[in-house]
Formats: structure tokens, C-alpha cells, sequence
């Protein structure tokens, strides 16, 4: 009779959120594999319901305190387009000054705090810190600027107050961005070394025969528009996002899980299947648009279009921080304010949605608007709701390789694997348990 | 000494319900301190935010909401003084949050964001973290009464503390040179 195991990570540490892993085993049969996020589901879509559509991109910000713009610019997005409204070039190209702000503060956080620690065998970032004060201090500072940037184009750094339906509230002026410029020159430097260091550490051999899925777009490297892509072929306009992916509950978790629903002109759908999205998929479908000194990394490095390895994600976002800094170059020294800052518009009834890539990958919002401005429906789908199957699938074909671990090492590397994602679970509230200890004078 | 602020007072906070404390009494005295040029005052969502803005910080004061058995609003202020070890030490402190903490994006709570700024050679020779008592963290609920209520009194104890000459004398003897 083969042993029944019980492996249980009852809390994923290094993570953003609350959330456990819990894997039945019997022998060396795995016979369950449950990424479960408990925290409670905070009911965001339907908070939206009945506001202005004016309160939405400062609402759906505080989702998370460590990737608002990426939540602000989808719901932007989507809202101009249930009103009919275009925007600038100028606004456009602001708004990725913005995404650039965000992918090196989350990034440049996850590269090394967060996922280098697992490299090394510490647990934690402050033990990371000990070892490699300069490439910890690097990180922080590369972190400080992307904060910098959302907070001279965001208004403030968490939950920027700048955005609008329609563009920005106020154009910042000239010095107030390029007083930016020196740092992001010593941070695009900081940039290269950090990837280069990042693609030195000790890769498990576990590639993937992942769907990999992002935007896509035939003139730039994706943050705010595109094509919907996938490795597989996939090629759809936004518009058909929810024909092509769905939501599904299942009793382990209190977020959604989205698949690939395979569907067909006739209506019908195939079998549903994972997908893998964030900064490896984005690197995968768009390797030629990354910017020249990202690309020039990548091939001193030796990393391409063609890896599927989940843990060398690390290195994907080192070459976006590259672009991030990069791109940010360009905007920050030929920028002048620009008018309009926000184009003006009529309420009127209409629906909309959008794409845009956060750091852990494509996000969707979908509005429909009554005449007056109300919200009567909003739909979010973030990028570790659409990772949490396909972690599950990966865990499923890791733990073999582990499986003759003691079973702390191999909740470790479970996590390990799981952390490589990135996950956002979403906790905007956070806090100190307190507990006092009284004792007699 | 150099010109930059040898203070930093800042508040932690998030937009749901008594977790909004640290940035409300924060957004009080911001005014108040604006024409101090020694005292910053910032707010943040993370506390690895804090991180940002040590460079040249002598003195660091936190302002946090804490879930506690005390009374709503009470206050409860761990201190450690590099230059003072009879007001507390950083190991005092840590392990005092540490046994407090659990909150914090990314596993990243104060007690931690401390230390790390500890192993980076960052941290200000005096941190004061104020722990406001709360009970409910509601996604997006407002402010309990409570709290509210106390929010005036709290921000005008920190004014003082902040403004004490023995404060600001304290913090100008630990700036180097």
C-alpha cells in the first residue's frame, strides 16, 4: 500500500496577498495540487457599480499599492473607449512614461528582495542584503526611481491622483521631470549590471511547454496597447478577450481562475487549458521591440525569444527594467508640456474594454456606462487570477523532481517556483498585530 | 550638517478603514511642518517605502495603525536611540514588532523593513514608531468614529514631541560632523 502524504505551505511567503499551497500525494502519485488564496474577495467590480465613472481610476488604484498604474490605465483605457474618446500623442506617450515608472519600482522590488533570495538558499531579502550589499542597494535604488517617476507624472507615488478618463489632470511641468534625468542615466547602467547579475545565478533545468499570452503591437514594446497574442497562434482584438478566456470559480480559492476557453466561430468552446502571462510571455511574443540596449543584454546574456523556463523569469523583468529605463529616457529629455492635457467629453451610454500590461502580466477591465456617467457593470481580470492555473500545472510537473526532498525543502521549492510568478494576491491592507506584553514595575 | 531633512515623520497607511490612521494624521500636520525645513513628512502605502527617503534621516517616526486589545486610538511608542540605549535599543524595537507584525506588501513589514535598512547601514540612529490601536480594516470603509475622533489629539502630540527643542537638539547632535 503506497504512503499518503500531506504537503502544506500554509502561507506563501515574499508574496503580495495571503495565500497557501496544499499538495496531496500518494506514494510518488500526485493526487492534488491546490494554490489556494484565502484572503476574502473584496468585491471591487461590484463597489464600481453606481459610481461616477470619474472615481474609477482612482478606485481600481487601490486594488494594489504596488501596481495602481497598471489598474488606473486599463480602466482609463477601456472608459475612453465606451465614451468614444481619442486621445493625444502626447497623452499616450505620457501614459507609458507612467507604465515605465511602474515595471522598475515592481520589478526592480521582485528581482531583489523577493525572487533573488531563492537563488542563493536565504530566506529572505534581509539575509540577501548581508551577503550582497551593493546588488541589494542597487535594487532599492532602481525601486526609488520608478516610485520618483509615478510620483512626478502620478502626483504621489502610491495611488497616483493624475489620472484621468481622457488624459491627466495636469501636465507636469519640464524641470519637474527632467530633474529625473540624471538618475535614470546611472539607472539605465544600474539596469544592465542588475540583469547581468540576475542571468549569473543557478537556473533549475525546467522548461515549459507553456501558451504563452501578451499584448502585442507592430511598432512598440506592449504596455498599454495591442493585440491580444498568444504562442500559440492566438491573434484577437481586445474586444473578443472574454470569447477566448473565462473566469472560472473553484472551491479551493477565493479568486477566479481564468483558462483558455478554445472557443470556435459556431459558438462552442474545447477543453479548457492554462496559460502562462507577465514578463516571460512578453518577452517571448516581442523580442524585437524591446529596446536596443535590452536586446544587446539579451544576447551578451544569452536569453531569447525561446525561453520557457518559468525561474528565469527574474531575468525577463532585467530586461524590462532596461526598456523601462530606456523608453523613460526618451519621453523625459524631448518632453514639453503638453495641451491638452485631458481631452473634454459628454457623458453618454456606452460599453468598453481594454488590455494593458502590468508587471506580472496583461490585465483586463471591461465598463458599461448608463447616460450619466454611472457605472452599471465593471469586469477585472488581473494577471495571477490567469497564472494560478498554470502554477498549479507547473507544481504539478515540479514536484516529481522533488519529490525525494525532506518535505520542508520541498514546500521551499514549491514556493520557489510559485514566487517566480510574482504573484499578486492583492492585499491593500496591511497592518501590525499587536499584542503587549505588561509587565509589573 | 547638510541642508536636507534629519527627520522624517512618516505615516503608513492604506484606504481601507482604521489602516487609513498613519496617512490622516500625517495629512494633518503637513501644513504644520511645511515651513520646517529639518522635518519631512511623507506618507506611505508600504512600509518598504520608507526606504526611499532615509538618505540623511537622523530621526525616523512612524505613524501605523496596529491591531490591538487597547482601546481604540490609544497609542502605544516603541523607541530605539542608537546615542540613548536607556530609551531602547533596535534590537528591543525589532523584537517588539517582529512580534507585532504581520502585515506589510510582500511579507515586508516594518519590523523587516527595519532590519534590512539595519544590514544596509541605513538606519537612522533613532526610530519611533507610534502604533495606533484599530479594529476594523474594511476595504474602502471610512475611518471609524472612534478614530476619528482621536485623530486630532494624536497628531498634535507627535507636533509637539516633534517640535521639542530637546527633539530637534537630539536630532541635531546625532548629524555627523
Amino acid at each position: 500500500m503506497s504512503e499518503s502524504r500531506t504537503i502544506k505551505v500554509e502561507a506563501l511567503t515574499r508574496v503580495e496577498g495571503e495565500g497557501g499551497l496544499h499538495v496531496t500525494l500518494d506514494g510518488d502519485v500526485i493526487r492534488n495540487v491546490k494554490l489556494s488564496i484565502y484572503e476574502p474577495p473584496r468585491f471591487f467590480e461590484a463597489f464600481l457599480q453606481g459610481r461616477p465613472l470619474t472615481d474609477v481610476p482612482d478606485i481600481t488604484a487601490r486594488i494594489c499599492g504596488i501596481c495602481p498604474v497598471a489598474y488606473q490605465m486599463s480602466s482609463v483605457h477601456a472608459l475612453e473607449q465606451a465614451l468614444g474618446i481619442r486621445i493625444t500623442p502626447e497623452i499616450r506617450r505620457m501614459r507609458r512614461l507612467l507604465y515605465c515608472g511602474e515595471w522598475i519600482e515592481s520589478h526592480a522590488l521582485h528581482m531583489h528582495l523577493l525572487h533573488a533570495p531563492d537563488f542563493f538558499g536565504v530566506h529572505s531579502g534581509i539575509e540577501l542584503a548581508s551577503r550582497f550589499p551593493d546588488e541589494v542597494s542597487r535594487g532599492l535604488r532602481l525601486k526609488k526611481h520608478g516610485n520618483e517617476l509615478l510620483e512626478a507624472l502620478g502626483g504621489r507615488a502610491i495611488h497616483p491622483i493624475n489620472v484621468a478618463v481622457g488624459g491627466f489632470y495636469r501636465a507636469p511641468r519640464r524641470e519637474e521631470l527632467q530633474r529625473l534625468i540624471p538618475d535614470f542615466e546611472w539607472g539605465l547602467d544600474a539596469a544592465i549590471a542588475a540583469t547581468r547579475w540576475v542571468a549569473t545565478l543557478d537556473f533549475p533545468d525546467f522548461t515549459r511547454d507553456y501558451e504563452m499570452v501578451a499584448l502585442s503591437h507592430p511598432d512598440e514594446y506592449p504596455m498599454n496597447e495591442g493585440q491580444i497574442a498568444s504562442t500559440a497562434g492566438l491573434q484577437i482584438d481586445v474586444a473578443d478577450f472574454e470569447r477566448e478566456f473565462e473566469e472560472q470559480h473553484v472551491a479551493h480559492s477565493t479568486a477566479l481562475q481564468a483558462v483558455r476557453t478554445h472557443a470556435t466561430d459556431d459558438g462552442n468552446t474545447g477543453e479548457a487549458t492554462c496559460y502562462h502571462v507577465g514578463p516571460l510571455a512578453r518577452v517571448a511574443l516581442n523580442f524585437d521591440r524591446l529596446s536596443e540596449s535590452a536586446r544587446r543584454t539579451a544576447d551578451e546574456i544569452g536569453f531569447d525569444a525561446s525561453v520557457r523556463n518559468p525561474f528565469q523569469a527574474i531575468i525577463a523583468r532585467g530586461l524590462e527594467v532596461i526598456h523601462a529605463y530606456e523608453e523613460a529616457l526618451d519621453i523625459l529629455r524631448d518632453y514639453r508640456p503638453f495641451r491638452p492635457a485631458r481631452i473634454e467629453y459628454t457623458d453618454q451610454a456606452g460599453e468598453g474594454c481594454a488590455a494593458t500590461e502590468a508587471p506580472r502580466g496583461l490585465i483586463y477591465h471591461r465598463y458599461a456606462v448608463a447616460d450619466d456617467g454611472t457605472v452599471t457593470a465593471a469586469t477585472i481580470v488581473p494577471p495571477t487570477s490567469q497564472n494560478q492555473r498554470q502554477i498549479e500545472e507547473d507544481l504539478r510537473d515540479w514536484l516529481p523532481r522533488i519529490l525525494d526532498h525532506d518535505e520542508d525543502r520541498i514546500a521551499d521549492d514549491c514556493e520557489r517556483l510559485i514566487r517566480s510568478y510574482d504573484p499578486c494576491i492583492s492585499c491593500s491592507t496591511h497592518f501590525l498585530k499587536l499584542t503587549i506584553d505588561r509587565r509589573p514595575q | 550638517m547638510t541642508d536636507r531633512p534629519h527627520t522624517l515623520l512618516a505615516g503608513i497607511g492604506s484606504p481601507n478603514g482604521d489602516d487609513q490612521i498613519g496617512w490622516r494624521v500625517v495629512e494633518l500636520l503637513q501644513s504644520r511642518f511645511a515651513g520646517i525645513p529639518a522635518i519631512a513628512v511623507r506618507k506611505a502605502a508600504v512600509p518598504l517605502d520608507l526606504l526611499d527617503w532615509l538618505d540623511d534621516v537622523r530621526t525616523l517616526h512612524v505613524v501605523d495603525a496596529c491591531l490591538a486589545e487597547d482601546a481604540p486610538g490609544s497609542v502605544t511608542t516603541l523607541t530605539a536611540d542608537a546615542t540613548d540605549s536607556d530609551r531602547g535599543t533596535m534590537d528591543q524595537l525589532l523584537s517588539r514588532l517582529e512580534h507585532l507584525d504581520s502585515g506589510g506588501s510582500h511579507d515586508f513589514g516594518l519590523a523587516r523593513v527595519l532590519e534590512l535598512a539595519g544590514r544596509l547601514k541605513r538606519l537612522p540612529a533613532r526610530v519611533v514608531v507610534h502604533a495606533v490601536a484599530a479594529r476594523q480594516f474594511a476595504p474602502a470603509a471610512p475611518l471609524s468614529d472612534d478614530l476619528a475622533c482621536r485623530m486630532a489629539d494624536i497628531a498634535e502630540s507627535l507636533y509637539q514631541e516633534l517640535t521639542d527643542a530637546r527633539s530637534l537638539a537630539r536630532a541635531v547632535a546625532a548629524e555627523p560632523g
